[in-house]
């Protein structure tokens, strides 16, 4: 990566080629941040809460030279936040999400996403936790300071087989107990928007504070298909042959309509809404989560 | 200019029009399926499940039905008809072919042929044209091809019954002639009684390929009938009164018991004797006359039956030769010896069948010449064209001669060559050379059949001419060493022999041989066409006018006047009974009277099936009947289309590469927008 800007990295056609998880989150973030302009340790508390061995990339000014006096080794000083939120990441772990136009495929782009995230709030002094939305609940981890790494891990072992629909998963999420906290969900939203309103209410009520990314690629928005085609359906295996140039335009305003909807829906629960390209760089979903986290009502 | 196909098999091709039809209505099917996140939005839009069935990319499926429709089309070979072809193939042609055979005078066909003829005009489609047809022996075209019925009906309601034979043969031959230049295969409606004795028997015709034959049978009212179909006259005693024993023979076809007749002989039109006949159901029987006294001129004879369902048949003619004699000039050389034409003279005095009178002379002249129906040159040069006694003239008006080459003819290679051969010398046979060889089928060796071909055999030759051949002589009989021995040609109308066999005693013993008599005979009665004697002939049949006639004119029966209309001056009488034949002025006394009759086999009524008419018809290749008069060169320009068809088919090959190639038809079939997932999800 010698000679590329840090910021270059948040394109999705070169975090593709990036297959270390942790290392693509932690690359994303160093650039948002580095992008930004802002510090790293703001919105930070200053009590102290533990030391960590040194990693690639962190900060020098944050190595503790004391602690290094002593053991010889390198250690970073870390503070415990004002106030420690737990956040969840629910990432769509259905077949719907193995679709992609470009360099990458909506699963692919929403897991980096996430990990970036993830790596984010870990900065941040959240506890993370993860839940794969679709899949069999084998892989869910509970939000903890210290479960970063098998999150990222989890999610690197993920992949997109799930047939469960979007609702269903968020609804058997809230029926799970725990602490209420944030939840990210990142889901490309086949599903009913009243379904998804629904669940994502009870989520809601439950206390959790919800922000869904509306993951969606160019080629399920746009429909740039112009020969006669034969679709499978990538949960059902459906198949349906069509004229594009015939249903193109219909095709469109549904695709539109359904996204308004599920806008107006996850509004209407509560959450925040924040629709994501599968082309747009991360930085964008980064800067939404951000802005969510500075929320007043998030501070505690 | 309409198209057409030279090979429109190569149409059926056509039928891989569905091929690309299919593919395109199947071709969703066939694609590889592409990868899509959710159909659900897909799924509520109405209008895709028709889709299914449609055809989506209308552009490419004509182009591909395009060429393929080029291709086929290039294959059958495409060409454009002239306007006039096309014209005649669309309206399509019928032979209305009419039988004017004398049993179309039958009670009850007489009256019914015409209206089952204008009838089958009538039913005919409107524009088709038709061709009327008349036959019996021969074919006579009374209507050409026409749309017009009127034209049609009325060469029909004046079409003529004649007395010839059923021959339909010669009808089919002149339809086929009608119907060959057709462009579409045509039909001919033959209105006949069917007779049997009419089928093609020999050289058949050939019908364009296609063309379609069908048979409208007229019934007579009754097929009972009795007819006379020959006289046989033998001259019986001798001294100044003719007398002759006349034999009729008689038939009677379709009766149902055996009946008498009442069988009358008239002579020169005075009944001379009658007789009673029992005629069998079905068969013949030979009545002998009592002997009759003839004139010594050319006698009239008729024998008659009563009138029955065909009256035509129930009288038969002949005329039995007066006891006039042929008239030959012998030509003899000058220094002619007594023992040399001593045979010959006594062989052509000898016999009355017929009888030579013989003029011997040592110079031609124009009288002499006139009234011979043969010359005799005995070792004597032929004259040449300027010979004052217009004797080349008169043998290309139907003469004869006979050159009789000997040692002065063989000696002499000044004179000029006879008829088409050369003289090169004598040759001199010590061990006697011997004739074989003999054309006996020939009519003038007529009399040498029952001999065989040992006729000649017997006979030795010490010395011959040499003669050389040329390709228009026909020898008819050889020497051993293979030169000629007698040799045939023609000269105009006129008919010519040379002779080299030595016909007296010096240097050969032919005249002491038993043949000398009937060979010298024979080839002399050819020679002078007065080989036999001529009783009758049959209506229809053409009759050669004999070369002494200037004029010719033959009155028939019924006063009408017929002249020769072919070069061959033949005359065709139809009406049975006696011609007259005239020179100039058709009164007076006649030079000749022919008798005529209804030919045998008219009197058999019996009809065959219609499915025997084409026994014997052959079917001419279809490029006769595709034929035109049209020049080669012009038709291969015409045929030249499928060039053109071709490189249109790549043009059109060459635009649907173009069109599938480019915008979303190439990326459609080059590189599906989202490839198979790993594992295979969709």
């Amino acid at each position: 990566m010698t000679g590329v800007a840090p910021t270059a990295l948040l394109d999705p056609s070169l975090l593709a080629g990036i297959g270390d998880l942790e290392l693509l989150a932690r690359t994303v973030v160093d650039g948002f941040l580095h992008g930004a302009h802002r510090s790293r340790q703001k919105g930070l508390s200053l009590d102290f809460a533990e030391h960590r061995l040194y990693q690639p990339g962190d900060d020098l000014r944050r190595i503790d030279w004391r602690v290094y006096a002593r053991t010889d080794r390198f250690y970073l000083k870390t503070f415990e936040a004002e106030s420690n939120a737990d956040l969840r990441i629910a990432l769509d772990v259905s077949r719907s999400m193995d679709f992609g136009s470009g360099a990458m495929t909506k699963f692919d782009w929403a897991r980096a996403m996430v990990a970036s995230l993830a790596w984010l709030a870990q900065r941040q002094g959240d506890r993370i936790g993860y839940v794969p939305l679709g899949g069999d609940g084998a892989e869910i981890i509970p939000p903890s300071a210290r479960h970063l790494p098998l999150v990222l891990q989890a999610m690197a072992r993920t992949t997109p087989t799930g047939t469960r629909p979007v609702a269903g998963a968020l609804e058997a999420l809230a029926r799970v107990g725990g602490k209420a906290g944030m939840l990210v969900v990142a889901t490309d939203c086949y599903d009913e928007p009243e379904r998804i309103q629904h669940a994502l209410g009870t989520l809601r009520a439950r206390g959790h504070d919800v922000m869904l990314f509306h993951v969606v690629d160019p080629a399920e928005r746009d429909f740039p298909y112009e020969a006669p085609v034969t679709f499978a359906d990538l949960e059902s295996e459906a198949r349906l042959a069509v004229q594009p140039a015939d249903i193109a335009a219909a095709y469109r305003a549904a695709f539109a309509a359904h996204g308004e909807a599920v806008a107006r829906g996850v509004g209407a629960a509560g959450g925040d809404y924040v629709r994501v390209s599968g082309d747009a760089p991360l930085d964008g979903a980064l800067r939404a989560w951000l802005a969510h986290r500075r929320r007043p009502e998030l501070a505690r | 200019m309409p198209l057409a196909f030279l090979v429109p098999a190569f149409l059926a091709g056509l039928a891989a029009l569905v091929v690309p039809l299919v593919l395109h209505l199947r071709r969703r099917e066939r694609h590889k399926p592409v990868p899509f996140p959710s159909l659900m939005f897909l799924a509520r839009i109405p209008i895709q499940t028709e889709q299914r069935r449609r055809i989506t990319d209308w552009p490419l499926l004509l182009l591909r039905a395009l060429a393929i429709l080029l291709l086929v089309a290039a294959f059958a070979r495409p060409f454009l008809r002239t306007g006039a072809a096309t014209d005649a193939g669309a309206a399509g042609l019928t032979v209305l072919l009419l039988d004017r055979s004398a049993s179309m005078s039958t009670d009850g066909v007489a009256s019914a042929w015409r209206d089952s003829a204008a009838a089958a005009v009538a039913s005919l489609p409107a524009g088709r044209r038709v061709a009327v047809v008349a036959f019996d022996t021969e074919a006579e075209v009374l209507a050409t091809p026409t749309t017009d019925r009127a034209a049609v009906q009325a060469a029909i309601a004046a079409a003529p019954v004649a007395a010839g034979g059923t021959r339909f043969g010669a009808g089919l031959r002149a339809a086929a002639g009608l119907l060959a230049g057709e462009r579409v295969p045509g039909e001919i409606v033959l209105v006949s009684d069917l007779q049997r004795s009419g089928r093609v028997t020999s050289s058949a015709p050939a019908l364009p390929a296609g063309t379609l034959v069908r048979a409208v049978a007229v019934e007579p009212a009754s097929r009972d009938n009795a007819a006379v179909v020959g006289i046989e006259v033998e001259p019986v005693g001798g001294g100044d009164v003719r007398r002759a024993v006349v034999a009729a023979r008689l038939e009677r076809h379709g009766g149902a018991a055996p009946a008498a007749r009442d069988v009358r002989l008239l002579v020169d039109g005075r009944e001379v004797a009658t007789a009673s006949a029992l005629l069998p159901s079905e068969g013949g029987v030979r009545l002998v006359f009592d002997t009759v006294t003839l004139a010594r001129s050319a006698a009239r004879v008729e024998v008659r039956l009563p009138d029955d369902t065909f009256g035509a048949d129930d009288a038969w003619a002949a005329v039995v030769p007066g006891a006039e004699p042929t008239r030959l000039l012998l030509v003899v050389p000058r220094d002619v010896q007594a023992d040399e034409v001593r045979y010959l003279e006594r062989a052509l005095a000898i016999g009355t069948d017929p009888v030579f009178a013989v003029e011997r002379t040592t110079r031609l002249d124009r009288a002499a010449v006139a009234r011979s129906a043969a010359v005799l040159l005995y070792d004597v040069a032929m004259p040449g064209d300027d010979d004052p006694s217009g004797f080349a003239t008169w043998l290309a008006n139907g003469g004869g001669v006979i050159v009789v080459a000997g040692r002065r003819l063989a000696g002499d290679r000044d004179a000029a060559p006879p008829l088409a051969a050369a003289l090169r010398g004598g040759l001199d046979r010590r061990d006697a050379a011997l004739v074989g060889g003999v054309v006996t089928t020939h009519p003038a060796l007529a009399a040498l059949r029952d001999a065989g071909a040992a006729g000649l055999g017997q006979l030795r030759v010490r010395r011959h001419p040499r003669v050389e051949a040329a390709p228009a002589a026909t020898p008819l009989a050889m020497y051993d060493d293979g030169t000629p021995a007698l040799l045939a040609a023609a000269v105009g109308r006129g008919r010519a022999l040379l002779v080299t066999i030595p016909l007296d005693a010096r240097d050969g013993d032919f005249p002491l041989q038993p043949t000398f008599l009937p060979f010298v005979r024979g080839i002399t009665g050819w020679a002078a066409n007065a080989q036999a004697m001529t009783l009758a002939v049959p209506a229809g049949e053409p009759w050669p006018v004999p070369a002494s006639v200037v004029s010719p004119v033959l009155r028939g029966p019924t006063g009408e006047l017929v002249r020769p209309t072919d070069r061959q001056r033949s005359i065709t009488p139809r009406v049975p009974g006696f011609h007259e034949l005239h020179d100039g002025r058709p009164d007076g006394v006649p030079l000749e009277v022919l008798a005529v009759n209804v030919p045998a086999g008219e009197g058999i009524l019996d009809p065959m099936p219609a499915d025997e008419l084409l026994l014997g018809v052959t079917e001419a290749a279809p490029a006769d009947a595709a034929s035109a008069p049209e020049p080669a060169a012009a038709r291969e320009a015409r045929q030249q289309g499928w060039r053109w068809v071709f490189v249109a088919l790549m043009l059109i090959l060459g635009l649907e590469a173009l069109v599938a190639s480019r915008g979303w038809r190439g990326v459609a079939t080059r590189s599906p927008l989202v490839p198979d997932p790993p594992g295979g999800a969709a």
